[in-house]
């Protein structure tokens, strides 16, 4: 199997990481270096929902608070409150459905900025999260990139990266340098949210259906 | 104990302003950078950096102290080259050039080789760009030169060197009069390609962009550019190649309008395994030597590293 995973990935012309548990039977596994540390990118957007409802639990956050985001404070992206002229005011909860259905990085640094990166690292290392850091979001991630390839106009920054005549700047895909997780870590998290061991009955339903409707 | 570590780290502190960033610049993880550092401020009695939200400036000690750790560094690494020449044997290096390397530039790649370490031995080997990498993981080769975008896994790499190329076509389907062409203009011809296997991403990448340009004609795969040049005098397919001096009768040579195939090759070598080569100047000459070593070269698109 694993050998196969691997041609797999040497097919793609990518480099893999790889973890798959059932959740019936934790013992049956599909890993091919399942501790790199890697950059997450979006799928930071995971552990921040579970954050946040750990936080609704915890009564902390009221999930139906309404929240205004302005479009000139608002992260840049191609999908969700990303994408939209006006301000917009919704509630926390919704602002998660975005998050996660249409992986919103407007909506996500928002919810990002109200959890806090700090109590967001506390959360992730009380749900058994050795090796997951959140160190920012997609906001700051485009100002990184920006300030490593020195260019202001945040479309041309990512353009580098898509550029094949070019190198990608040092250091943009370090596991070190942005927010980071192991496969193994986030299986381990999405199965202790399913078994419903990290948040009340309430908020693992409500992830799970937010989750059910990810439109990729 | 003051090591030639804690001068790297000190340095790459110095110009990284960020520990990820410095971490990498010497080649370790970010833990034993911090050890490495703590324990130098230890050695000097005085604090070299501020550490703040996700940045690192020095300190007025550490500025002060700067000159004198990188003379000292300078001064090790003359110490490593003095011996690397006194070394009778000298410093062997193993070269690996991808298919894909036209020939007078690997040479021009090898001969930089022998002149930026002197006393060197060099040898090479060819190989598609897949077995290359492997192989310079492992250790048995020095450096060599593949196709980009490739799957690098912790390799490290130069910049990415453009070489334009011509079309080889058949004069039964275009006339030899050495016109630039448009590869539109040569739907129907299939294109000689080589195995996928040997640099999957590469080989997508010029899928995807023949296919941008030319939807119909295909690809034909060949073992090398000799079975592809004899496919295009028998009038069954093109080549697209970067060597300037593929030729066959029944085979006219042509300049694609805008140049959008061309070869892009990077140097790979490992950090960790090859001490003796001082990587960022020697590389970046021996990239220059891949792309000066062909004619027109005022048509490269060779562009600067971006960090």
């Amino acid at each position: 199997m694993n050998a196969r995973i691997r041609a797999v990935f040497e097919d793609a012309g990518v480099r893999g990481w790889l973890h798959a548990v059932a959740l019936d039977s934790p013992e049956s596994t599909v890993e091919a270096d399942a501790d790199g540390v890697v950059p997450m990118a979006s799928v930071y957007k995971l552990p921040l929902l579970v954050g946040f409802c750990r936080l609704v639990d915890l009564g902390e956050i009221d999930p139906r608070a309404a929240l205004t985001l302005d479009p000139s404070a608002r992260t840049a992206g191609p999908t969700g409150l990303s994408t939209f002229a006006d301000p917009v005011t919704l509630s926390l909860r919704d602002l998660a459905v975005s998050m996660m259905t249409v992986s919103d990085n407007a909506a996500a640094d928002a919810l990002l900025d109200l959890v806090g990166l700090r109590r967001l690292r506390e959360l992730l290392e009380s749900f058994g999260l050795r090796r997951t850091w959140v160190r920012r979001g997609t906001g700051a991630n485009l100002r990184d990139l920006q300030r490593r390839t020195g260019l202001d106009d945040p479309d041309a920054a990512l353009a580098v990266l898509a550029d094949n005549d070019q190198t990608d700047p040092t250091g943009v895909y370090e596991a070190a340098n942005g927010s980071a997780s192991s496969p193994r870590d986030m299986t381990l998290l999405l199965r202790r949210l399913w078994a419903g061991e990290l948040l009340s009955t309430e908020q693992t339903e409500f992830v799970k259906a937010t989750m059910h409707r990810q439109l990729f | 104990m003051l090591t030639e570590r804690h001068l790297q780290i000190f340095i790459a502190l110095a110009e990284e302003q960020h520990f990820g960033d410095a971490a990498r610049a010497v080649g370790i993880t970010q833990p034993p950078l911090s050890q490495g550092l703590r324990r130098l401020e230890a050695l000097v009695g005085a604090k070299l950096f501020e550490r703040g939200q996700g940045r690192v400036e020095l300190t007025a000690a550490g500025a002060a102290l700067l000159p004198y750790a990188r003379r000292a560094l300078t001064s090790i690494e003359e110490l490593h080259q003095a011996a690397i020449a006194r070394d009778p044997e000298g410093p062997e290096i193993r070269l690996g050039l991808a298919p894909e390397v036209p020939p007078s530039a690997g040479a021009a790649v090898a001969a930089a080789c022998g002149a930026a370490i002197p006393g060197s031995r060099v040898t090479v080997v060819s190989a598609p760009t897949s077995s290359l990498v492997g192989q310079v993981s492992a250790g048995r080769l020095t450096l060599a030169a593949v196709l980009h975008p490739a799957v690098l896994d912790g390799l490290e790499a130069g910049p990415v060197a453009l070489l334009p190329t011509w079309a080889l076509v058949p004069t039964s389907a275009v006339p030899d009069d050495g016109e630039e062409l448009k590869l539109r203009r040569l739907r129907g011809l299939p294109v000689a390609v080589r195995p996928r296997a040997e640099a999957p991403a590469a080989r997508d990448l010029f899928l995807d962009t023949l296919a941008l340009h030319r939807p119909d004609g295909g690809t034909v795969v060949v073992t090398d550019e000799r079975a592809g040049l004899a496919m295009a005098a028998a009038g069954q397919a093109m080549v697209v190649t970067a060597d300037p001096s593929l030729a066959a009768p029944g085979v006219g040579r042509h300049r694609l309008v805008d140049d959008p195939l061309p070869v892009r090759l990077r140097l790979v070598w490992s950090r960790t395994r090859t001490p003796c080569l001082r990587p960022a100047e020697v590389m970046s000459q021996l990239t220059d030597a891949l792309v000066t070593s062909l004619p027109e070269t005022g048509r490269t698109r060779a562009k600067p590293v971006t960090s």
